[in-house]
């Protein structure tokens, strides 16, 4: 009962779109046309192409992982001043339209960065100059900085939890840190790494932008080719093939996924709160400072990038860009004004927040009850949309969303698109902490009378309240940051704040460029905003048992 | 689409500004130009059918090998080789950008306050005329109201306001350009031109040749 509404989430907004899509691409006149799908997978191209897609979403993976597993712990193990303010700027990149994050990372990258003036400064003339423009070490960089917070959520959510006595007992045992790390807390992590590194993986196999701005036009995902194929050339038997291709890699690895994933544990779980401590030992003084440093080379110093271009003026600093984009008459290139472009991020976003709730706590909930091969079908299924490409989805859309309600014109569509890619989020972060409740637990309040929704409401809610907030807030995050098919469905009269920043991007102007500069630093304040209020409220809390 | 290229940038080194095509691959013009991947951004597609124009099908390849010989950038859309590559609007380094004709007034619109020159300016002899159009789908069942639709998108009002919004020129006659298009716009007198239905018929050929030759 409970699978009902994402099977009819998934099945109405997902699998029948794509389906038709595909199906036109590859059946146009009802009959499907294999020769399409030989000619496309036997060539010297689309092998590379999807050879390097493979291999940069693998790298881009384990990069993530080493960086940011260090990061999870200092941010949810370790106190120290700012430490909220932090957790909530690491999340911002994630909402940050790609080309103006590919912007900021030009800038630094290129040959006026101010890496190349450090060298200058120190060496002199004879300092080389590094340009990391238009390298494979740029996408894969831009990824690590994208998908941190994804690692730094999941895992670091988990790891607040998990009872530090455990990690204390080996550690009195003698225990080395390395080795408790290894043999403590990173087998009670597996899930959580594993769903991250899952995540992670389908983000970067699927990248995009990132691709096309910083590696260059030589550099090709499928993704890439799957627009250029379905927007460019108007090729949708290739487009299709490239689709299927891609779907099945994602498949592929969705079921490594679920393999490694199949024993589900049980784990004691405690408040997080409790778990954190401030840095005593010089060790863990240096880890943490570390792991700042780390955040803020990777994740600060492109968002200060846009910062500081939102206030460059003709004559050297000013609020121009922020009157202009804020006080002015709507800008004949918004068609709006601004303010509408925010009102409506937050409108769709909170719209697509409570949906990615609504199904993916029913399907997690599912997962943690049922054990059936159904269950598992659905969790998985629902992941698949992060690894679909947001062109398809957007097409597909358009040319199926007619019957039985025609919601091609409709403003809803934006916030199920986003709802799409946010509810893995949901279920991946809700799932550990549910498997986590004692059953016996539920079975007690039911012994003791309790009906199902009063059991869930009095043994389940409180347990897992702080991970509905983190889902609820990364869920924001993504709905307002989503611009893939968002695009392609947004209506021209209520553009988001990504689509507006694309719009005064697409046009030449000094004050064009510092609105979307300054658009996008509102974009990344208001979410960090968001983030921060969610993060302080409490819905009751973990280990009240 | 014309080359713009950064009037104060030539002017501080005492260089020449490009006059036609060919002197693109001149090596006192290496690294100083910007295009878009043909494949992906429609004025880099125009730029490609202008030297396609310009050198003949039989030549233009070798003019892009020279090109890329001389150290050309090639970005993906025009938003990347306009504000990150281009030297004359901000953060490049770059000189020389595909862009329009219609930009150099858009530098002036857009500024505060409003410059009496523009900063950045047009090498006529680089401009391919690319024409955005309306068109009604065959097989409509409400033609009448496409009609009426295309009719209002030629209307003086609306093609007025084209200029200042789209950053496009009017195709109505009657339509009078803003002040700041009049002063700052430069309309080629004469820019390359190729028949829409060889472009339709040849485009992915192309395209295709160009990859090959420029990105691989």
């Amino acid at each position: 009962m409970l699978l009902v509404v994402p099977v009819v989430f998934l099945g109405w907004f997902f699998v029948w779109p794509v389906t038709s899509i595909v199906g036109l691409g590859l059946a146009p006149d009802g009959e499907v046309e294999l020769g399409v799908l030989a000619r496309a997978l036997t060539d010297q191209s689309v092998r590379s192409v999807a050879w390097f897609t493979l291999w940069q979403a693998v790298v881009s993976t384990v990069l993530t992982l080493l960086v940011a597993i260090p990061g999870a712990y200092a941010l949810s193990r370790q106190e120290f001043p700012g430490r909220r303010a932090l957790q909530a700027a690491v999340t911002v990149p994630f909402v940050l339209p790609t080309v103006v994050v590919g912007s900021a990372f030009l800038a630094l990258l290129g040959p006026r960065s101010p890496v190349n003036a450090a060298l200058v400064a120190v060496l002199g003339d004879a300092a080389p100059t590094l340009d990391l423009r238009r390298t494979v070490t740029a996408i894969l960089l831009a990824h690590v900085f994208f998908n941190y917070a994804v690692v730094v959520r999941t895992v670091g959510g988990l790891w607040s939890m998990l009872d530090p006595r455990l990690e204390d007992a080996a550690r009195v045992l003698g225990a080395s840190r390395w080795r408790t790390f290894r043999e403590v807390s990173l087998p009670l992590l597996s899930p959580a790494i594993a769903a991250s590194a899952a995540i992670v993986f389908l983000f970067t196999f699927t990248s995009f932008g990132v691709v096309l701005i910083l590696g260059g036009p030589g550099r090709a995902t499928i993704e890439v080719e799957i627009h250029r194929a379905t927007t460019q050339l108007l090729d949708l038997p290739l487009a299709s093939t490239l689709a299927l291709l891609q779907l099945v890699a994602v498949l592929s690895a969705l079921a490594v996924y679920g393999h490694l994933t199949r024993r589900a544990q049980q784990q004691r779980l405690v408040a997080a709160a409790s778990t954190r401590r401030p840095p005593r030992s010089r060790a863990e003084r240096w880890f943490l400072g570390t792991n700042l440093a780390v955040i803020v080379v990777l994740v600060l110093s492109p968002l200060a990038v846009l910062v500081e271009r939102s206030f460059v003026t003709a004559t050297g600093y000013g609020l121009d860009n922020w009157r202009r984009l804020l006080v002015d008459d709507p800008s004949s290139v918004l068609a709006v004004p601004a303010g509408e472009a925010v009102r409506n991020s937050l409108l769709f976003g909170t719209s697509a927040t409570l949906v990615a709730l609504v199904v993916g706590g029913l399907a997690a909930t599912a997962a943690t009850v049922g054990r059936g091969w159904i269950t598992g079908a659905v969790d998985r299924a629902l992941m698949v949309p992060l690894g679909t490409s947001a062109v398809t989805v957007g097409f597909g859309f358009l040319i199926a969303l007619d019957r039985p309600l025609d919601l091609r014109g409709s403003p809803l569509l934006v916030p199920l698109a986003q709802a799409l890619i946010a509810t893995p989020f949901v279920v991946r972060t809700l799932l550990p902490v549910l498997r986590s409740i004692d059953q016996r637990l539920r079975d007690a309040a039911a012994v003791l009378g309790a009906s199902p929704l009063r059991v869930w409401r009095e043994v389940d809610l409180p347990i897992i309240g702080r991970a509905l907030l983190v889902a609820a807030g990364f869920s924001f995050a993504i709905a307002v940051g989503e611009f893939g098919a968002t695009v392609f469905v947004a209506r021209a009269n209520l553009p988001t704040m990504p689509v507006a920043i694309f719009r005064l991007l697409g046009r030449p102007g000094v004050a064009n460029f510092g609105q979307a500069m300054a658009m996008s630093t509102l974009l990344a304040a208001i979410t960090a905003a968001a983030l921060l209020a969610i993060d302080r409220l409490r819905v009751g809390s973990v280990g009240r048992f | 689409m014309c080359l713009n290229h950064d009037v104060a940038w030539f002017e501080d080194r005492d260089l020449a500004v490009p006059s036609d095509l060919e002197d693109l691959t001149d090596p006192a013009y290496e690294g100083l130009l910007a295009v878009q991947n043909p494949a992906t951004s429609s004025p880099g597609l125009s730029f490609l059918l202008a030297t396609i124009e310009r050198f003949g099908e039989d030549g233009y390849l070798d003019f892009w090998e020279d090109l890329v010989a001389n150290d050309v950038v090639v970005t993906d859309g025009w938003s990347e080789a306009y504000y990150d590559e281009f030297s004359g609007t901000g953060g490049g380094d770059r000189p020389l950008v595909v862009s329009y004709a219609s930009s150099p007034p858009a530098e002036v619109f857009f500024a505060d306050p409003q410059p009496d020159e523009a900063p950045t300016g047009v090498i006529e002899a680089s401009c391919f005329r690319q024409v955005e159009f309306v068109g009604i789908l065959d097989g409509t069942e409400r033609r009448a109201e496409a009609e009426e639709l295309v009719d209002f998108m030629l209307s003086t009002t609306f093609q007025e306001d084209l200029p200042l919004t789209m950053f496009v020129f009017p195709v109505n006659e009657r339509a009078e350009l803003p002040e700041v298009f009049v002063e700052h716009a430069v309309i080629p007198s004469d820019p390359l031109e190729l028949d829409p239905s060889v472009i339709g018929e040849q485009r992915e050929t192309w395209i295709e040749a160009w990859t090959a030759t420029v990105l691989r």
